[in-house]
């Protein structure tokens, strides 16, 4: 390259004016080169979220197993513990209010505050402590007998065995009983209840105490409305070759939430984690104008002669749809056979399609509850599974907008539609507020984002993956 | 310089795929290659294609940057030839129009527009009514630097052609510009 031409004037001051100046390009201009460009890293995106899913199920769950198998064998310190409150002779109005009666001993078959009811179901719960702090000496006994076990087994029910502390945990026992010195005169009294009744004493009356309430079995079913709302489709891949503007641009003309309505079932496993399996069925119905650019030039000729048929041309070009991929084939003449239009003649061309699709969306997911109370919250992931049960593609309309170009007259568009493939494979994550408004109805709303990993039509070809945003409002009945 | 830092971090962002980088470049050089694009194209509608294969070339072909020259440098390389290829698939298209009747000027008459001198949309107006393997070789020579015998080589024409090609572009841009002055 020369820098040192030898300009004339004319040319240097073309030059000098030109050199530096800068056009504004038309506003669209990105949008059309965004539709060009290849997408490789939206693969490795999609990757990166089906590792992350993957990675996500299988640490929740790990989780799970470790908190179901872990050994419970010491209860935390904090751990809430059952009294056997029993009136004393000389004061029959005052319960006792002092030392847990529960076994700290570990137990393999139940959880460890199943531990701490009374073994012998002689009484039910009147008051509730918490156990003493943690001390050098009692941690030296919670993890075989604790010295006022003994001692309960002792005063408590005389049918009991006696104890088989040693000397030093008599000497414990001792310095309990000074402690408590009204415990040691407690008389055991006899009381029967059975299951889901009341307990009564000897003389017939009924305690009125806490009614015994029969334990959830951690399942729940509940209905679900979910309105998604999914963006703009993202543009095709452009079909390969030489064209400069190939793809139709889709533009929905009915842009509004999709109601789904479905079923979620759900199991608690441990704790704050249970897992939840949905159905929910929508039916869509999508308006869109596809609008097309492109020169004239670039369709091909259509076979055959006779003057004026050179200037015929045959199109094809591939739709952004949702549910499937449609390829419009479709001929163009000149409006008038005396002035053949030339190669370069834009051509805008606008179809209005219909799009109609059955889908069930079957989520399994992993939910993990915040807080406690009422209105607590509710964390779910997990993945998704798209049943594309039905689904159809009409073009309504297609329109010429350059005065000198025409649809061919007697040749009608025709429409390739091959449906998506039935099963599809996607992501689900929620965060959800609950309320548990009766013992066994709990309301819960929650934003969703779902999506799909990939989507293919029958034929194999790619299409797009549109992520949904939307609300999910569920009604649930556990028992 | 903090813009070619600028351009590397945007450059490796691209080249992941990054589309909000992709994005940042279009916006940095899509004036100044729109301008360029103009100066190819026989009209704005060409123009804007030249421009939308132009970054899409750019942004594919990116990998081949090897960042020892200016970026700018490298993306008007690109858009120079795919208006070129353009250009050509057009010559295809559309036989050649001889330059007839234009009658080669003194190229050192000293021009002199004063107060009306000619805006740079006036100019590229001009310069779009060359066919358009004249304008290419106007705007190789003139606007991009290139010698002769490098625009036979790129144009797959001769050197004497390039000259004459030249000659005639500028007789004929002359006459262009004498009469849209004198209206």
């Amino acid at each position: 390259m020369e820098d040192n031409h030898q300009l004339d004037p004319l040319a240097q001051y073309f030059r000098q004016t030109l050199h530096t100046h800068e056009a504004e390009p038309p506003a669209d201009l990105w949008e059309r080169v965004e539709a060009d460009l290849p997408q490789p890293r939206q693969a490795s995106l999609r990757q990166g979220w089906i590792a992350a899913a993957i990675l996500l199920l299988v640490a929740l769950s790990l989780a799970l197993l470790v908190i179901r198998y872990l050994p419970q064998g010491t209860p935390p310190a904090e751990a809430v513990s059952a009294v056997v409150a029993l009136p004393e002779q000389s004061h029959p109005s005052t319960l006792a209010r002092e030392e847990p009666e529960c076994s700290t001993a570990p137990n393999e078959d139940a959880p460890s505050r199943k531990a701490c009811r009374p073994a012998d179901r002689l009484l039910p719960t009147t008051s509730l402590h918490r156990r003493p702090p943690r001390s050098r000496e009692f941690s030296a006994f919670e993890t075989a007998s604790p010295p006022y076990a003994s001692f309960y087994s002792k005063e408590v029910s005389s049918e009991s065995p006696p104890s088989e502390s040693s000397g030093d945990m008599a000497e414990e026992e001792k310095g309990w009983r000074s402690a408590i010195p009204r415990l040691t005169t407690i008389t055991p009294v006899p009381v029967r209840q059975g299951r889901n009744e009341m307990p009564t004493f000897p003389g017939g009356e009924s305690l009125s105490l806490v009614r015994p309430m029969r334990p959830f079995s951690g399942w729940s079913i509940g209905v679900c409305l979910f309105y998604r709302y999914e963006p703009l489709v993202p543009p095709q891949t452009p079909i390969t070759g030489t064209l400069l503007r190939p793809v139709f641009v889709g533009r929905p003309q009915d842009v509004r939430p999709v109601p789904a309505l479905g079923v979620r079932i759900s199991k608690q496993m441990s704790g704050r984690w249970s897992v939840a399996l949905g159905a929910l069925y929508s039916e869509t119905t999508r308006t869109t104008q596809h609008i097309g650019r492109f020169r004239f030039g670039e369709g091909r000729p259509l076979p055959g002669g006779g003057p004026g048929h050179s200037w015929r041309r045959e199109f094809s070009y591939q739709l952004n749809t949702y549910a499937g991929s449609a390829t419009v084939d479709f001929r163009m003449e000149p409006t008038g056979s005396l002035d053949p239009s030339p190669q370069t003649e834009p051509v805008v061309v606008r179809a209005l399609a219909m799009e109609y699709a059955q889908v069930l969306k079957v989520p399994l997911v992993v939910s993990y509850t915040v807080g406690s109370g009422r209105l607590r919250g509710v964390l779910r992931a997990g993945v998704a599974a798209d049943l594309l049960l039905k689904s159809d593609f009409r073009l309504t309309s297609l329109s010429s907008e350059n005065a000198r170009l025409r649809l061919m007259a007697g040749s009608n568009p025709t429409i390739r539609w091959v449906s998506a493939r039935p099963l599809s494979m996607g992501y689900w994550v929620s965060a959800a507020a609950a309320y548990r408004c009766h013992r066994h109805l709990e309301l819960s709303i929650e934003p969703v984002l779902t999506g799909l990993f990939s989507r293919r039509d029958n034929q194999g070809n790619a299409l797009p993956t549109p992520a949904a945003v939307g609300v999910q409002g569920t009604l649930s009945y556990r028992w | 310089m903090d813009g070619e830092h600028t351009d590397k971090a945007e450059i490796e962002a691209c080249l992941r795929g990054d589309r909000r980088a992709q994005r940042a470049l279009f916006e940095r050089y899509k004036a100044k290659m729109f301008a360029l694009c103009l100066r190819y194209a026989a009209s704005r509608t060409e123009a804007e294609d030249i421009c939308q294969e132009g970054f899409v070339r750019a942004f594919r072909d990116l990998g081949r940057f090897d960042g020892r020259g200016a970026f700018e440098g490298w993306l008007r390389q690109v858009f120079v030839h795919t208006a070129l290829q353009h250009i050509e698939k057009q010559r295809r298209r559309i036989p050649t129009v001889e330059l007839d009747g234009t009658e080669v000027a003194d190229e050192n008459e000293a021009d002199s527009f004063g107060e009306d001198a000619p805006t740079a949309e006036h100019l590229i107006r001009l310069l779009q009514q060359l066919p358009p393997g004249f304008r290419a070789v106007f705007n190789l020579y003139v606007l991009e630097g290139y010698s002769h015998p490098e625009i036979a080589e790129i144009l797959g024409i001769s050197v004497d052609t390039s000259k004459s090609q030249l000659s005639r572009d500028k007789a004929h841009l002359r006459r262009l510009l004498e009469e849209s002055l004198v209206q």
